[in-house]
């Protein structure tokens, strides 16, 4: 046997292994953008973005992140085109590929086209449903609220057993179009929809019922009519009183939404373990996620003499991290199998020759990664106010408070217009300390 | 098999991986006839908007109300297009849509057709500039526009059912027309279309 050809057969494996995984991890990518949207420096992390090469798998977290940059300009057309194309991708990756699975199982995960974890999927139609609201296109809103159902209802539908088959804020945001629209009914059953979502999420993680989805369904359940529902929920609740809607319809109302954070990022945790009787090392990653501590807690808004704190609503954090909690079995199992394959090759290999079992023993620690891919320019939590006021121009002042609830940084949005029976949605994205972005 | 063909065969694959690749770079362009039905991802596309207006407003002029209202004042109705709301699961260009309607009842030559608010303004700013700068003989007086007698309204709705991948997509379109002098309907129409989607469940 000619040493040298299989020494070359070995490299050659090590080359095929090496080219086909992109080694560095796709978290570590991202610091720069996300220090970056820190400083406050939206063109500064866009380009950055745009700059970076994005290999064809890694499309889907292009789109979303770019949609997420272009929305904190306020560059809404233009982020819902983002998404659109997105929501497209993600359409695509629906079928399973063999190719990909098999590249999966060979070398690692991160190999695969990135469909999105389901949360995400459903985050896409929710903030371009926002876009759309700040544009003012109450139509185009509402066909993405019936896509979220529509995605929601496909997601319990495929998931067995599934961790979240619902989402509590994506409902509570299309009972928020439906209402605005004067359907009432579809309000009524989407505000339903929501309050078994938080029901649902309560048992995986500690989330808190909003105070306002309390509020919501008691007052239109009342509007339309539903005595025993309503008096179940002043029960359940323990609340006596409640905006009248008929009262409500005269005034308007101002929707603030504060995405507050970035969500985690998944990072990469390994073993490396040497298996006699040869000493080949065999080596297992699984991704974890790490918490982005949130400099914000809560946002004070003041506007008429009303002084409002918003409520959380959706706790993406908490969603991204028990998510990932239940896939860990499969991604575990997953990375067994081809700790088996890798150990399997680089034994062969060295049967033939010592120095081509070691090279594709090394090749197979390098190409063993996590997947760390996850759109990490979603905020870390989704809060909302809902101030009901007589119509006219107001002055909108926004406390950002500090976790002890002391007030951070102030901000102003002069001007704002609400119209009788209307609501006028203004959000803003607050990444860190002394750094606003985002605000329209 | 000996090690030298098995070294062979790494040479050639990447030579074969590559011709594959290269393969799928060139952009392909087929000119398609516009009328030619091709469904790709199953929503509402540009056949469906030509036929459902097609259809609908054939059968539109088809009832008594034309002929009731020439009995009535010997001239041809006058219609105008209102708003299309699409409250559909997707994002429907009405725009076409509401072309295609215009284009069609213009055409029947069975009614006379009143331009829309939006274009009403842009005509109004035109005459207007007339007044000032035209030729007294040329310029057309303002207050002689045609009031129209019939207001089209509607809806596009979809229902969709699903199941693992396959999809029942089902879109009605409601039209409605409306007497403007008595807010009195005088034709509805509606079109089903229905289609089933099987999503592919492999991919490259």
């Amino acid at each position: 046997m000619n040493i040298f050809s299989s020494a070359r057969q070995g490299l050659l494996l090590v080359l095929l292994l090496l080219s086909v995984s992109g080694c560095a991890s796709y978290s570590n990518s991202f610091a720069p953008i996300a220090a970056d949207l820190a400083k406050d420096d939206l063109n500064g992390a866009l380009s950055l973005l745009d700059k970076a090469k994005t290999p064809g798998r890694d499309r889907l977290l292009f789109l979303m992140n770019r949609g997420m940059l272009l929305r904190m300009q306020g560059e809404f057309e233009s982020s819902n085109e983002m998404f659109s194309a997105a929501k497209q991708v993600v359409e695509e990756l629906n079928a399973l590929s063999l190719r990909e699975q098999s590249t999966a199982l060979a070398i690692n995960d991160g190999t695969r086209s990135y469909a999105g974890a389901p949360y995400e999927q459903v985050m896409l139609n929710l903030y371009s449903a926002m876009n759309y609201l700040a544009l003012g296109q109450l139509n185009q809103a509402r066909v993405e609220a019936l896509q979220v159902d529509l995605r929601l209802g496909e997601l319990a539908d495929r998931s067995l057993g599934a961790l979240f088959e619902s989402d509590p804020f994506g409902r509570y945001l299309t009972a928020l179009i439906y209402e605005s629209g004067g359907e009432q009914s579809d309000a009524m059953i989407a505000y339903r929809s929501a309050y078994e979502a938080y029901r649902q999420h309560q048992k995986s993680y500690p989330l808190d019922l909003p105070r306002q989805l309390k509020l919501d369904l008691l007052r239109t359940s009342e509007a339309l009519g539903l005595v025993e529902e309503n008096h179940q929920y002043a029960k359940e609740f323990d609340l006596k009183s409640w905006p009248n809607s008929e009262v409500l319809r005269q005034q308007g109302e101002l929707i603030f939404l504060f995405n507050n954070g970035l969500a985690p990022i998944k990072i990469e945790q390994s073993v490396t373990l040497p298996v006699p009787p040869r000493g080949q090392l065999v080596r297992v990653t699984l991704p974890a996620y790490l918490r982005r501590p949130a400099s914000f807690s809560k946002a004070r808004l003041r506007i008429g003499g009303l002084e409002v704190v918003t409520e959380t609503f959706e706790n993406i954090e908490e969603m991204a991290i028990a998510e990932l909690e239940r896939n860990q079995p499969a991604i575990l199992a997953r990375a067994t199998a081809r700790v088996m394959l890798k150990y399997q090759m680089s034994k062969q290999a060295g049967k033939q020759n010592d120095l081509a079992g070691l090279l594709v023993n090394v090749a197979g620690l390098f190409t063993e990664r996590a997947d760390t891919r996850s759109w990490m320019s979603l905020p870390a939590s989704i809060q909302l106010a809902r101030i009901a006021l007589p119509p006219g121009e107001y002055d909108l002042e926004t406390e950002l408070l500090g976790p002890a609830g002391e007030s951070v940084k102030t901000l102003t949005f002069p001007q704002v217009r609400l119209a009788a029976g209307k609501m006028t949605f203004i959000s803003c994205h607050a990444v860190a300390e002394g750094s606003l972005l985002g605000r329209h | 098999m000996s090690i030298n063909r098995f070294c062979s065969l790494f040479a050639v694959l990447p030579m074969l991986v590559m011709l594959i690749m290269l393969n799928g770079c060139s952009t392909q362009v087929n000119r398609i006839d516009p009328d030619e039905v091709k469904d790709l991802s199953g929503a509402w596309n540009d056949t469906d908007s030509r036929l459902v207006s097609e259809e609908m407003i054939a059968d539109m002029l088809e009832r008594p109300w034309v002929g009731d209202f020439r009995a009535k004042t010997g001239k041809r109705p006058a219609v105008i297009v209102g708003t299309l709301r699409n409250l559909s699961h997707e994002h429907i260009n009405v725009n076409t849509f509401v072309a295609d309607i215009e284009r069609t009842l213009v055409n029947s030559g069975r009614v006379d057709f009143v331009a829309s608010a939006l274009e009403r303004q842009e005509i109004r700013e035109e005459r207007k500039d007339q007044d000032l700068n035209a030729r007294e003989e040329t310029r057309k007086a303002m207050g002689q526009e045609l009031g129209a007698d019939y207001m089209l309204k509607g809806e596009i709705n979809t229902i969709i059912d699903h199941a693992s991948k396959d999809q029942v997509r089902f879109y009605q379109v409601d039209l409605t027309l409306i007497s403007l002098a008595d807010n009195r309907k005088v034709w509805l129409g509606q079109k089903k279309i229905k289609k089933f989607v099987q999503r592919s469940k492999l991919r490259y």
